[in-house]
């Protein structure tokens, strides 16, 4: 069979903080959960994570404070900790089957400086039928396998397939060695990326190895298959260079922007993931949460902008790369969205039937219809969509699909608009058909 | 002249249209399911 379309034709955790000053009064936020809000299918042995946009005070997270529940019953017994700003709760036992559950954080979680949430925090998810069983997989490292000259001053990152545990990135879980010696340094995660910063510049032209251990899980506590190891080799000096945002979406000055977009700043390097968050990428009037990826920042909001209104994003200096070096300067562009928000709509037939001139008075309006002119003989299909709510809109696409089950033939066909008076019993006869019943623009 | 336009002209100008003819020259016949086959024909409309 085969579907064509008419038209033309068929159609991490390092993070912050500022915060921790005692001048802050600002309540701490969350910037994404998982499973996420809403989201259907959910693996039956998954944890439940909250993250945070600054570091929290570990002692007030805790099963008090973070609750999951089959909706509208007792919450569920499970155990919670809270690291690189995430607060993870894991139940006791799997998840019942094709049940929605609401996960809530409360306004008894605190930031460092004591500032409570706003509000009580609550999403809903729904399981699925089936529990997870793929492990995590590391898709890409910096500096990349067998790099050489690489900056002593860099720090090291890997980025998982998936969101991993938190509480399984310890120490022993990312290490870095030369010559049987350990590199001593912080680890940081975010998004799902996991950063090695040493403590000291690395030596000169030597060979470093840098081991992922199989210890770290994914929510479902499918650990890495095997270890993870790669090596690369320094140069002789550091990188001193600022990393400048090369690129964005929307483009500065950018007019008619949708309302439902996502906005990007790209790097002229690639930067520590840690630093690349909602703290250091904000958008005026604007919350949402940020996910570091291969040079690219990508800010989601939490609902769609407003219509006709200017937006200023930044990116602050607090964005550094992987050898800690910072922006030069905050970079800043604007935009404006669109004054009128598109939408979409897809419209199925009110009525459709055909008429024939050689059987002009039997009716085939519940039948498979044809289109030919065939040996001067007349067949005219008739398909009927109720547009009358689109009146005074401005059509930016349309796309008539229509699925073909004689693909042994190929043919184009016109299509315009009618006016004749006609119905699912009309015939040939009935309609008076004996002449082209059409008016207006005609696809070709 | 494509859909879009179509669409267009319909929403502007007829408040009798009562749908669209599909009509061919060429002598082949095509064969489409009808609406009582799954969710086809269907047509899909993006506005401001």
């Amino acid at each position: 069979m085969l579907l064509l379309f008419l038209g033309a034709v068929m159609a991490c955790d390092l993070v912050s903080s500022a915060m921790d000053s005692p001048e802050d009064s600002t309540p701490p936020t969350m910037v994404s959960t998982t499973p996420a809000n809403n989201a259907a299918n959910g693996a039956l042995n998954t944890s439940i994570t909250a993250t945070f946009g600054e570091e929290m005070d570990a002692s007030t997270i805790n099963t008090g404070t973070f609750t999951v529940a089959p909706l509208g019953e007792s919450a569920i017994t499970g155990l919670v900790n809270y690291s690189y700003r995430t607060a993870t709760f894991t139940p006791l036992s799997v998840l019942e089957m094709d049940t929605a559950y609401t996960a809530t954080i409360t306004t008894g979680v605190k930031d460092r400086a004591g500032n409570t949430l706003a509000g009580d925090y609550a999403w809903l998810f729904t399981t699925g039928s089936v529990s997870d069983t793929t492990p995590p997989e590391v898709v890409s490292t910096t500096p990349e396998p067998d790099a050489s000259n690489v900056a002593i001053n860099t720090s090291i990152s890997a980025m998982f397939s998936e969101t991993v545990n938190v509480s399984t990135i310890t120490e022993d879980a990312f290490t870095l060695a030369t010559g049987g010696e350990y590199v001593s340094g912080g680890i940081s995660y975010d998004g799902t990326t996991v950063t090695f910063a040493p403590d000291l510049n690395l030596s000169m032209s030597t060979t470093y190895t840098a081991v992922i251990g199989t210890g770290i899980t994914d929510l479902s506590g499918n650990g890495l298959a095997a270890e993870y190891t790669w090596s690369f080799t320094t140069g002789s000096t550091s990188d001193t260079t600022a990393p400048i945002v090369f690129s964005t979406n929307p483009a500065d000055g950018a007019v008619d922007v949708p309302v439902n977009t996502l906005l990007t700043a790209t790097f002229s390097e690639e930067m520590d993931a840690s630093t690349a968050t909602n703290a250091t990428f904000t958008v005026s009037g604007v919350t949402g949460t940020v996910v570091y990826s291969n040079d690219t920042a990508t800010y989601t909001p939490f609902a769609d902008l407003s219509l006709e209104t200017s937006y200023t994003a930044t990116v602050s200096t607090g964005a550094e790369d992987l050898a800690g070096t910072p922006l030069a300067s905050p970079y800043t562009w604007s935009f404006t969205t669109v004054s009128m928000a598109m939408q979409e709509t897809t419209l199925n037939p009110s009525k459709d039937t055909q008429v024939e001139s050689f059987n002009p008075d039997s009716s085939f309006g519940s039948q498979d219809y044809r289109v030919e002119n065939f040996f001067g003989e007349h067949v005219y299909t008739l398909v009927a969509f109720n547009l009358s709510d689109h009146a005074g809109k401005t059509i930016e696409s349309a796309e008539l699909n229509l699925y073909c089950h004689n693909v042994y033939m190929t043919s184009t066909f016109n299509i315009r608009c009618t006016t004749i008076e006609w119905n699912e019993g009309s015939t040939w006869n009935s309609l008076g058909a004996d002449y082209p019943p059409y008016v207006g623009p005609v696809v070709e | 002249m494509d859909i879009t336009d179509v669409i267009q002209h319909y929403v502007d100008n007829y408040t009798t249209v009562t749908g669209f003819v599909l009509y061919t020259y060429d002598g082949n016949q095509i064969f489409f399911h009808s609406k009582e086959y799954a969710n086809v024909p269907y047509l899909d409309v993006s506005y401001y």
